[in-house]
């Protein structure tokens, strides 16, 4: 690769420019974000809302961002073609990883080392005193162990991200050294090894041990089978954008590219629902007390409306709306359908958390928008910030002319 | 742009130089020239194990399943361990023509119909066990099949193992149909070669008149994709159904959420490392190297090493599980895998499926007929001892301390598992006589310049 190369092929993508309405926009939801943010911080029973509200969002944050580094680590583990055109956008995803763990560090603190929130019941004295359960656990539940585990996921994903994310951005500029697609390739494996052993364990801590009495062994995977499919959702979304925008060439990124993202979206949409099932299923059918309670908690009330909400959400609807060739083709379908599944993944992270703060009643209020909207203007200023600075394709990438010529 | 910067160069597949006037000759001489000796040799031990089978079966069906190691309370043995083997090892055939034609590798072309014809005989090695299991099997089907009666007697259908015969049965003929439909135009070139008149009548009468036309090709593609999308759930429903059995009681060990991906992974790792162990042999008897290449078996190393990662994911989450849990049953269960009187079936499990096959990583290992086929053969035994270990120690102590046995197997037994070998290698050897081992035409079609739009460096 040389700079000459990279350089005839700067045409191909947009050069790098600021967008004012991507600023604006990321500008307008931090603020909106914060300004609801600060009143809920200030009542006891608030914060608890707020605090619920804020793993939430983070969490629908982090399957996003960890959805499209894993997206990258696949695409050069398997020395797939067809996706080197919009692999750019899986790494500007990707690349946020530091950003993500920024946003981490308040949980961490109000969380778990003040309990402020409320949002683990092993975190409490007096829980972890009263329950048997509760002790045996806690080699594995307690706050330093807790923070040791995200330190590592954190510094795995910061150093997988930055090393793929660096890597290609040297490559448009034809700095990358001889081998870094061979290099590149060679530390993919090793990365999806250890994105599922932090994955899992990630979902574990953040989200089952919310309810430390319950265990499910696919708990992993179910958490895996909706990252998928929220972060290519987020990158069909960068994809269609900066292709309506001009950024991207039309005949660049051609409804060939954008086909291959519908299928790969409309399989993890099926992966999904078999996952869902399975667990589930299993559960429903042997009745266990330990294992039905968690279930049953979310059976009851209007949180029964949530439950068959999200299977219609996350399943029925898009498996439908992606079953022809013709939709996985339309860049204006894939756009909805992929808005729709990231609210999907809100729905369904928002099934899996809040009735552990509310049994019966789901409830949704001013205080738990702000840090959602805090959180989509945060990595919306990340985005435009990137875009501002490079190419929003991988343009020197050795693989790009096969890509460009590929066609069903 | 030099090629070492190409990062993955894509599985060919097919070697560049082949012509296509020698890929005939070269994939229909065994067809066509007398069994060689060594054939003959392969098919008399095969044949003999086969008829072990059918002595064993014979055993069990006049003398009782008393004739098994069965035990209270080890109440499912090695029949359910071997069922769960074979379907397992059905897996990958289909995979390979479904999963991976949807998923665009054209690599597949060269090992497919060998794997489906593979995935077709390991089905009907799998059936033959809970069939004999009812032990009167010619009363099964009125056990199994629910048919219109007038007693209102019906099959309790929410059992897991009705499930079963369904999934199971739809697998099967959706696979067998998948296969013929993907023959027939072979078996038009097999009865344009023919010489002998009887053999210009047989494969005439299989190609269903298959002229070749545009038309039927057009058919013939729409068909095949059909095939593909409806196979493609099923081969993720079979392996699930059946960890189902498992998976809905309350046994620990058994009991555990994670069972059905759990299931089809270990099920395609077993699956490809049975094709990987027969078409090693096939390709060498045959001389069908330069067709089914080291590509080939290196792509196939791959998904093997993916899938054993898959399965050592498995292990580790049940066992960090059954501590996290606190459920004393389940926790007991696991430390009695790893550490009682059948520790030594777990840690072969564990060796061999999830250590061994780590050599794959070496790109010298995965890309040599000598060194990865112990592997190959290792992961087929790890797979068995899989079964064996979910069936055996989980069931052996249960909960009353009283009850707690070992199990043995009887010599019917091991008849029954070393004959269903031999019936399935005997049916593999009569295959690789018959019919065509490569999709001969499929071939053709992913041969360079058959789609001069579609050549991977046109720019």
């Amino acid at each position: 690769m040389n700079t000459e190369h990279a350089a005839s092929k700067a045409g191909l993508a947009g050069a790098p420019a600021p967008s004012p309405t991507l600023v604006r926009l990321a500008g307008i939801l931090t603020l909106l974000g914060i300004a609801l943010s600060v009143p809920a911080l200030l009542g006891e029973a608030d914060r608890t809302r707020f605090g619920f509200a804020y793993l939430w969002s983070f969490v629908g944050l982090w399957s996003v961002v960890l959805g499209s580094l894993f997206f990258v680590g696949l695409q050069h583990l398997t020395g797939s073609i067809w996706s080197v055109v919009i692999r750019r956008t899986a790494e500007m995803l990707a690349g946020s990883m530091w950003l993500v763990a920024l946003l981490f560090l308040p949980l961490l603190l109000f969380g778990i080392f003040f309990d402020q929130f409320h949002l683990f019941p092993w975190v409490d004295e007096s829980n972890v005193a009263g329950s048997h359960l509760l002790q045996e656990k806690q080699p594995y539940l307690n706050a330093t162990f807790f923070t040791v585990r995200a330190a590592v996921f954190f510094a795995a994903w910061i150093a997988f991200a930055a090393y793929f994310v660096r890597t290609s951005l040297e490559m448009d500029h034809g700095r990358a050294p001889a081998d870094a697609g061979g290099a590149l390739r060679r530390a993919a494996g090793p990365f999806t090894l250890i994105f599922a052993l932090t994955a899992t364990f990630a979902g574990i801590d953040w989200i089952m041990s919310l309810d430390p009495y319950w265990f499910s062994t696919i708990f992993g995977v179910y958490i895996f089978s909706g990252m998928v499919v929220a972060s290519l959702a987020a990158i069909t979304i960068a994809v269609v954008c900066l292709r309506e925008s001009g950024r991207l060439r039309r005949d660049v990124v051609t409804d060939d590219h954008l086909y291959s993202l519908g299928v790969l979206m409309f399989v993890f949409v099926c992966f999904w629902a078999y996952i869902a099932f399975s667990q589930y299923m299993l559960i429903w059918y042997a009745n266990m007390p330990e294992e039905t309670a968690y279930l049953h908690n979310r059976l009851q009330g209007n949180w029964l409306a949530v439950s068959i909400a999200l299977a219609l959400v996350r399943f029925v609807v898009p498996f439908f709306a992606l079953l022809s060739r013709r939709a996985k083709m339309n860049p204006r379908i894939l756009f909805w359908v992929s808005i729709w599944l990231l609210a999907g993944q809100l729905l369904d992270l928002y099934w899996l958390i809040m009735p552990e703060l509310h049994d019966h009643h789901p409830v949704l209020g001013w205080q738990e928008l702000g840090p959602p909207l805090l959180m989509t203007g945060a990595l919306l200023w990340y985005v435009s910030r990137f875009l501002a600075r490079h190419a929003p394709m991988a343009i020197g990438d050795p693989l790009l002319d096969q890509s460009l010529s590929f066609r069903l | 742009m030099s090629a070492t910067q190409c990062a993955v160069p894509p599985t060919p597949a097919i070697t560049p130089d082949l012509a296509l006037r020698r890929l005939d000759d070269d994939i229909f001489r065994p067809m066509e020239s007398f069994p060689t000796r060594r054939w003959w040799f392969a098919i008399s031990i095969t044949g003999a194990l086969a008829t072990l089978f059918v002595v064993c079966v014979g055993v069990t069906i006049t003398q009782g399943i008393g004739t098994w190691g069965n035990n209270i309370p080890v109440g499912w043995g090695w029949a359910i361990v071997n069922f769960v083997f074979w379907i397992g090892i059905g897996h990958a055939g289909t995979l390979i023509s479904a999963i991976l034609f949807l998923l665009r590798q054209k690599w597949r072309t060269g090992i497919a119909r060998f794997a489906e014809a593979m995935t077709i005989f390991a089905v009907i090695c799998a059936m033959q066990f809970p069939l004999i299991h009812t032990g009167r099997p010619w009363l099964a089907m009125f056990w199994l099949i629910p048919y219109p009666n007038d007693q209102s007697l019906y099959q309790n259908f929410r059992s897991p193992l009705e499930w079963d015969v369904f999934a199971v049965g739809t697998y099967g003929l959706v696979s067998l149909m998948f296969w013929y439909t993907g023959l027939i135009p072979d078996l038009a070139i097999a009865r344009e070669r023919a010489v002998h008149p009887f053999r210009k009548f047989a494969y005439g009468l299989l190609s269903l008149g298959w002229r070749g036309s545009h038309k039927a090709w057009n058919h013939y593609e729409k068909a095949y994709l059909l095939f593909a999308a409806l196979s493609t759930p099923l081969v993720l429903s079979v392996h699930s159904i059946v960890s189902f059995d498992f998976a809905v009681s309350h046994i620990p060990g058994w009991h555990t959420t994670i069972f059905p991906p759990y299931f089809v992974a270990g099920a395609i790792f077993s699956g490809f490392a049975m094709v990987a162990t027969l078409i090693i042999i096939m390709r060498k008897m045959f001389r069908l190297e330069h067709i089914v290449t080291i590509e080939h078996l290196s792509a196939m190393n791959k998904i093997i090493i993916a899938t054993s990662l898959m399965v050592g994911y498995a292990y580790a989450v049940e066992l960090f599980m059954a501590w996290y849990g606190g459920v004393a049953a389940e926790r007991y269960a696991f430390m009695n895998r790893a550490m009682g009187p059948y520790a030594w079936a777990y840690w072969t499990m564990v060796i061999c499926n999830v250590v061994v096959p780590q050599l794959l990583w070496f790109r010298k290992i995965r890309r040599s007929v000598v060194l990865m086929y112990p592997v190959v053969i290792l992961v087929n035994v790890g797979m068995w001892f899989e079964r064996f270990v979910i069936v055996v120690t989980s069931l052996h102590r249960d909960y009353l301390p009283t009850s707690w046995d070992m199990f043995s197997p009887t010599w019917v037994d091991i008849g029954l598992f070393v004959g269903s070998i031999g019936l399935f290698l005997t049916l593999m050897l009569l295959f690789c006589r018959f019919l065509p081992t490569i999709a001969t035409a499929e071939l053709k079609a992913v041969m360079p310049g058959s789609q001069p739009s579609h050549g991977v460096n046109h720019a």
